[in-house]
């Protein structure tokens, strides 16, 4: 078999040397995919530093379970569920460490939902695409960690809430109702931000 | 709008609700103005949230981001090799070690309650006959007095055999008087 042309093998060809042992052909995986990997982290963890060191804990993860990746899935599919399980393991215990805030209790509750003002304009109205990502970027930002991850989840990553219940340890109902709140801030902060920029 | 129509209005605009659920919610929606606005908002909002993704880059060039990467794969790798290494060496202690330690501790039951004819016997019914066997070959059960309830604890009795010489037949060379064998205790049972 010719050697493989790391510069212009397929993620496919790669993962299937890498899955033999060859580190060359992994170096070649990490090397393009790192920036989805690091920007999942990062929109889950909101801190560089942190979202370096899981990412790159990501790829040894992957490295070791390399060969249960049975390509139903694309390679990064399966390599970014791998860094948002480190992420949601890493922020379950940072959360564990932390006293509980008022607003999170009150948010299993319901009442947070409840209280949340009724979006009666369209939250996304006369702002350019670039700007419009980079302010739901800076909004979630503010969001915790549950309601942020919802959302990434199910925007980003395409989840159904069965699946996301299922990745947060949660039930379908705290999915729907943290999706809500989640959406429902986002949507108050995006108008805020519209109203202050617009005068 | 209560909490539940608001759940369900949210999970009807996410494609999570079966058909029925599905066609008495749009209806629902059709004659309520405030769940028409309420529709708007998230459609426009989640339109906005899929149509892409700001996205930072990793800074570190591509050696830096890889260098710890590889290192500790290096690791693991060599501490998958090293496990079976580590098993290769129980696997051999348990099919030679196990066995010879069994067959030793065998022998030194065997010896501790032979047959009082002077014979040692060996597992398999052989029996070594007229060997000398020095009391540090003992087990220290034999020349150790056993604890009897009934002794004196500061006094402990012990044992006068030192060596058994025997013969050929199988007769002790120095055999102690019958009457202090009759009264020195048993190491089956040290009652006796």
């Amino acid at each position: 078999m010719p050697p493989l042309n790391l510069k212009t093998a397929t993620d496919d060809e790669l993962v299937r040397s890498a899955q033999q042992g060859t580190t060359t052909a992994y170096e070649e995986l990490v090397f393009r995919h790192r920036d989805k990997i690091y920007a999942r982290a990062f929109s889950m963890l909101r801190n560089e530093d942190e979202s370096l060191d899981l990412s790159q804990e990501a790829w040894i993860k992957g490295w070791q379970r390399l060969k249960q990746f049975k390509r139903d899935a694309s390679f990064t599919t399966w390599m970014t569920r791998i860094v948002i399980n480190l992420c949601l393991d890493y922020l379950r215990k940072k959360q564990r460490q932390q006293t509980d805030s008022l607003e999170r209790m009150e948010e299993e509750t319901g009442n947070v939902e409840r209280r949340m003002p009724v979006v009666e304009v369209n939250p996304t109205a006369r702002m350019e695409r670039e700007e419009l990502l980079v302010e739901i970027s800076r909004g979630m930002s503010k969001l915790s960690y549950e309601h942020r991850t919802v959302l990434i989840l199910h925007e980003y990553e395409g989840l159904e809430y069965k699946e996301i219940a299922k990745a947060m340890h949660c039930s379908i109902g705290t999915v729907m109702s943290r999706l809500f709140y989640a959406r429902r801030r986002l949507a108050s902060l995006l108008i805020a931000l519209n109203k202050s920029k617009r005068g | 709008m209560n909490e539940e129509m608001q759940y369900k209005l949210q999970a009807w605009i996410d494609g999570e609700l079966n058909s029925s659920d599905s066609a008495e919610v749009a209806e629902w929606v059709s004659k309520n103005p405030e769940a028409i606005q309420e529709a708007q908002w998230l459609r426009s909002l989640r339109s906005a949230m899929r149509s892409g993704e700001s996205c930072p880059t990793v800074t570190e060039s591509r050696e830096t981001y890889w260098a710890p990467i590889e290192r500790r794969i290096e690791l693991l790798d060599e501490e998958a090799v090293l496990p079976a290494n580590v098993s290769l060496w129980r696997e051999w202690c348990r099919q030679w070690l196990v066995p010879a330690g069994g067959l030793a501790m065998l022998v030194a039951a065997f010896l501790t309650v032979g047959p009082d004819d002077g014979s040692v016997q060996l597992p398999g019914g052989r029996e070594t006959r007229g060997s000398s066997i020095p009391a540090a070959a003992l087990p220290a059960a034999m020349t150790e007095t056993p604890s009897a309830p009934s002794e004196s604890e500061s006094e402990p009795r012990k044992l006068r055999i030192t060596s058994v010489q025997i013969n050929g037949d199988g007769v002790p060379q120095n055999p102690l008087p019958q009457d202090e064998l009759r009264s020195a205790p048993s190491i089956e049972n040290p009652d006796r």
